[in-house]
């Protein structure tokens, strides 16, 4: 008897409780992504984008299909405080379910706001329970709400279309970033997203789409400058990221050589010369080729030579761009630093200091070394005659 | 009524011993003493005392028949053995009628000459194998009721038992519980003779003990104990018959009943015997070491020890390739885990984990689950239970019927629930995704166990979380870690862990590997067989 009292005494225990943090997933607005903006001087406009369930087409909902499909199947909203907390509670405000960050994706920094330092947006993202580390972080050139509102035509969610992009060849996540702005000696790198009109002949389906192809180079968490296509291509370069683009590279006047980079390894090393170190990048590239405007007979030997010349020349004056831009800024993207300070312990000691104004000194040496390892099924273009 | 009365005696002793307690007071060492007493006086109570016969023939026959009164089924037929006179005592269904007419009736009713004594007639006029004598009525009575007839002469107290039994039971067929691809399609049936018989073919050995008890006070049913000698551990065998002959009961009908009187942890919803309709099962059980208890009756017999992973294991396991042996093992296991925890995982994941399934899952479901009115704790149960419910109702209604049942089931509950926004279809899939990982396990009470388990799972987790269900694991493991299956740890080989053995557990190892019995279970000869079975191929 005794026993049966003491167990149901504990089963009340359970009962008592009842379900006290218990959130139905009708209850919650699961949002995926977030972007936040640069408002007036110094508040910030954080908005927010949640995918709404009953449009996305499961089982037992209504609608359905993607983006294509007349209504949206997103919601977005925007408020702005001078904390992103206090702009997101207003949005609260507004709606009935609550607000969940445990499927951020995607969050967006608009650029006016990541020239200020994006170390207050990044205690937001990071401190919370909820937070993802593999949340992908990107830079915007425009607002940060519009690119969340583009209208991807291939998939449901903008926030989808815009980490499927980034994960096409470079990409940040928070994990990354805070390694980045953690290790002495290295500033981060972050891909940019941008809006361009899609060029397609329909004027119906004529919208802003998004874009991922310049990254956001960082002066410790300060945004400092947004690459051109040179320089786009140089950071990829650096950063071992190239495998499956594609470069266009001249091959004489008016005529270039189309190769796709099928394996490519970046290494740094350094040497120590007058006491100052020197930097030595070591780009290793299998390309193949994808297309040839040039009459060039690619199996005569020599010919093949010259070509793989031409797309290291490519590949070095790609680096270099970048490189040099970051000597004169004073911005140590590519970790340089953070070899020294692994390496040369000692040395980094007295460096550290003034690193960045070292660093316009500091002799860079690149070299490239491509092979061509596939000519495509043919050597030279078909229907052009032997000279 | 036979307890009833029993009752009734008791409490008139408790009173009678009152007053005397009363009228000497004396110390609470000798009431103590005395409290012994009374329980022993009321186990001697229920044990009859026995009722020698008598020697006159009339007396016996009059006693007899008033014992026997109210029963028509008993047949008393008096006849003249030359010029003694004798009666034969059977009941009407239960005797071979061919040997009784033939073996006994016609040559003694053709005997001329001289009284004749039992040997005599024994020895010289029955042509029937089997004769024994009894001198109480208990006795006799006992044989009786076997389906034995008796034999009663003038002027001897004993009475003449022939063994001509013959009644109607089920030939031997596939057992529907444990039906197999590749092995014997032969299964016991309710006679216990026919199923010791059937092992007898499988063992054919002296080893093979077959030891026989009575158990039911009323049912006398005949229980047979089966080892191997040498193999089984002598201790083992005693223990059994030990916690058997404890048992004082007025009935038994089926293994449960014995299971229940005679397990270890009586209050453990795991199983802690292993019930079997396969001979084949048993027999190599047997060669393992195990005892097997069978149950006139009933079609099943026990095996004990057991360990959890045995009910993991089917016969065919080892009449399978080891390969495919092995994944269904693992398969099994895989499953067991998906019946016990999926409902209660899916619970905790959709109400207190979000961040924990993978993003596009997540969509998915919120998107089925937008228009169910309940939370999912509460879906989850009803689904569970209907499940449950038209299982059971598949069960017990005529084959043809349920299947009609089942089809309406999955129609309803399957189609019509979803698209009435009653029921998400993630929750549908959970279900019937644990409703078949319960029909992988082998053996049909341990999945019954898993099933109950999955229920107390699924309330911890609504309320708990995944916090709930870790809780439960530690729960049920640390359950399963203390419980014993006869001195057998349950969890044995692996906890408590000895690699060796762990040949049979997780992986099948191919028979010429097995070179030894498992040694937590046997008592000696742990030799399978000899060491060099690996085949070689011909050069």
């Amino acid at each position: 008897m005794k026993k049966i009292l003491v167990v149901f005494l504990l089963f009340l225990i359970i009962v008592q409780t009842g379900c006290w943090d218990r959130i139905e997933l009708n209850d919650v607005a699961l949002i995926s992504a977030s972007a936040m903006d640069l408002e007036g001087e110094s508040d910030i406009r954080a908005s927010i984008l949640i995918p709404l369930p009953s449009q996305l087409g499961g089982a037992g909902s209504e609608g359905g299909g993607g983006g294509t499909s007349g209504d949206q199947p997103y919601y977005i909203d925007s408020s702005a405080a001078s904390s992103i907390r206090d702009a997101n509670r207003k949005i609260q405000k507004r709606m009935s379910r609550r607000l969940t960050f445990g499927h951020r994706r995607v969050a967006v920094i608009g650029q006016d706001l990541a020239k200020q330092g994006i170390q207050s947006v990044f205690d937001d993202l990071t401190r919370s329970r909820e937070s993802r580390l593999s949340t992908l972080i990107l830079i915007s050139t425009e607002k940060g709400r519009d690119v969340l509102d583009t209208n991807p035509y291939l998939e449901q969610l903008p926030s989808e279309a815009i980490r499927e992009i980034a994960q096409d060849d470079y990409w940040q996540s928070l994990r990354d970033i805070l390694n980045d702005l953690l290790q002495e000696g290295n500033d981060p790198i972050i891909p940019v997203v941008d809006l361009v009109e899609n060029e397609t002949g329909n004027p119906d389906i004529q919208t802003k789409q998004i874009q991922i192809k310049s990254a956001g180079i960082f002066k410790d968490d300060e945004l400092a400058y947004i690459t051109d296509d040179a320089q786009s291509q140089g950071v990829l370069w650096m950063l071992g990221k190239f495998n499956g683009n594609v470069m266009p590279t001249p091959i004489k006047e008016e005529e270039t050589l189309d190769v796709r980079v099928l394996e490519q390894s970046t290494s740094t090393d350094y040497e120590i010369v007058n006491g100052m170190p020197k930097i030595l990048v070591d780009i290793n590239a299998k390309v193949g080729i994808l297309e040839s405007q040039s009459d060039l007979n690619l199996e005569e030997p020599g010919v093949l030579e010259e070509a793989e010349n031409k797309i290291n020349e490519k590949i070095k004056s790609n680096v270099m761009a970048v490189i040099e831009e970051n000597k004169t800024q004073g911005i140590d993207s590519f970790g340089f630093g953070w070899l020294l300070y692994r390496k040369e312990s000692k040395k980094w000691q007295e460096w550290k200091d003034n690193w960045r104004e070292m660093l316009s000194d500091i002799e860079v040496e690149v070299t490239v070394d491509s092979q061509i390892e596939s000519l495509g099924l043919f050597g030279q273009s078909l229907g052009r005659e032997d000279e | 009524m036979a307890e009833g009365r029993n009752k009734e005696q008791e409490s008139k002793q408790t009173e009678s011993n009152s007053k005397e307690t009363g009228q000497n007071p004396e110390s609470s060492e000798n009431t103590d003493q005395q409290d012994k007493q009374k329980k022993k006086n009321e186990n001697d109570s229920r044990k009859k005392e026995k009722e020698p016969l008598r020697f006159h023939l009339t007396a016996n026959i009059s006693i007899l028949k008033k014992r026997l009164e109210k029963s028509t089924d008993i047949v008393f037929r008096p006849i003249k053995i030359g010029e003694q006179n004798a009666c034969l005592v059977y009941i009407n269904g239960l005797i071979d009628t061919n040997a009784i007419e033939f073996s006994a009736l016609e040559k003694l009713l053709k005997y001329k000459g001289p009284s004749l004594t039992f040997e005599e007639i024994e020895e010289k006029i029955l042509t029937i194998g089997d004769v024994s004598k009894q001198t109480t009525f208990e006795d006799a009575l006992e044989q009786l009721f076997d389906g034995n007839t008796l034999l009663f002469t003038e002027n001897r107290d004993k009475v003449l038992v022939l063994d001509a039994k013959k009644f109607e039971d089920r030939s031997i067929s596939e057992p529907d519980t444990e039906s197999s691809i590749r092995g014997p399609r032969e299964g016991f049936n309710e006679n216990v003779g026919t199923s010791v018989s059937l092992l007898r073919r499988k063992i054919r050995s002296e080893k093979l003990k077959i030891i026989s008890k009575k158990v039911g006070e009323e049912t006398n049913t005949n229980i047979v104990i089966a080892y191997l000698d040498g193999i089984a551990s002598s201790e083992l065998v005693e223990e059994v018959e030990k916690r058997l002959d404890r048992i004082e009961i007025d009935g038994i009908f089926e293994t449960g009943y014995i299971e229940e009187l005679i397990e270890d942890s009586p209050a453990s919803p795991f199983p802690q015997l292993q019930a079997t309709e396969r001979p084949d099962t048993v027999a190599a059980n047997l060669l393992e070491g195990r005892v097997a208890i069978l149950v006139d009756g009933t079609p099943f017999a026990l095996l004990l020890p057991v360990t959890f992973w045995q009910m993991l294991q089917a016969s065919e396991d080892y009449y399978e390739r080891f390969y495919i042996s092995t994944f269904l093992r693992w398969l099994r296991i895989l499953f067991l885990g998906v019946a016990l925890f999926l409902p209660a995982l899916y619970i905790a994941l959709t109400t207190f984990h979000h961040e924990m399934l993978p993003t596009t899952l997540i969509y998915s479901f919120a998107a089925s689950r937008e228009a169910i009115p309940f939370p999912a704790v509460v879906e989850a149960m009803i689904m569970e239970i209907a499940f449950e419910a038209l299982r059971e109702a598949g069960v017990r209604l005529p084959k043809t019927i349920g299947q009609a049942v089942s089809i309406l089931g999955a129609l309803v509950i399957g189609t019509a629930a979803v698209e009435a926004g009653i029921v998400s279809a993630p929750m549908v899939i959970v279900v019937s995704l644990t409703g078949i990982a319960s029909f992988t396990i082998p053996r049909f009470t341990f999945g019954i166990t898993i099933r109950l388990l999955r229920f107390g799972l699924m309330i911890i987790a609504s309320v708990f979380g995944l916090f709930g269900i870790v809780v439960g694991i530690v729960l049920i493991s640390t359950h399963l870690i203390k419980l014993r299956s006869f001195g057998i740890p349950y969890l044995s080989p692996l906890s408590p862990l000895s690699v060796g053995e762990l040949k049979d557990v997780f992986i099948r190892m191919p028979w010429w590997a097995m070179r030894n019995r498992p040694k937590h279970i046997i008592g000696g000869n742990l030799k399978r067989e000899t060491d060099e079975m690996t085949p070689e191929a011909r050069k």
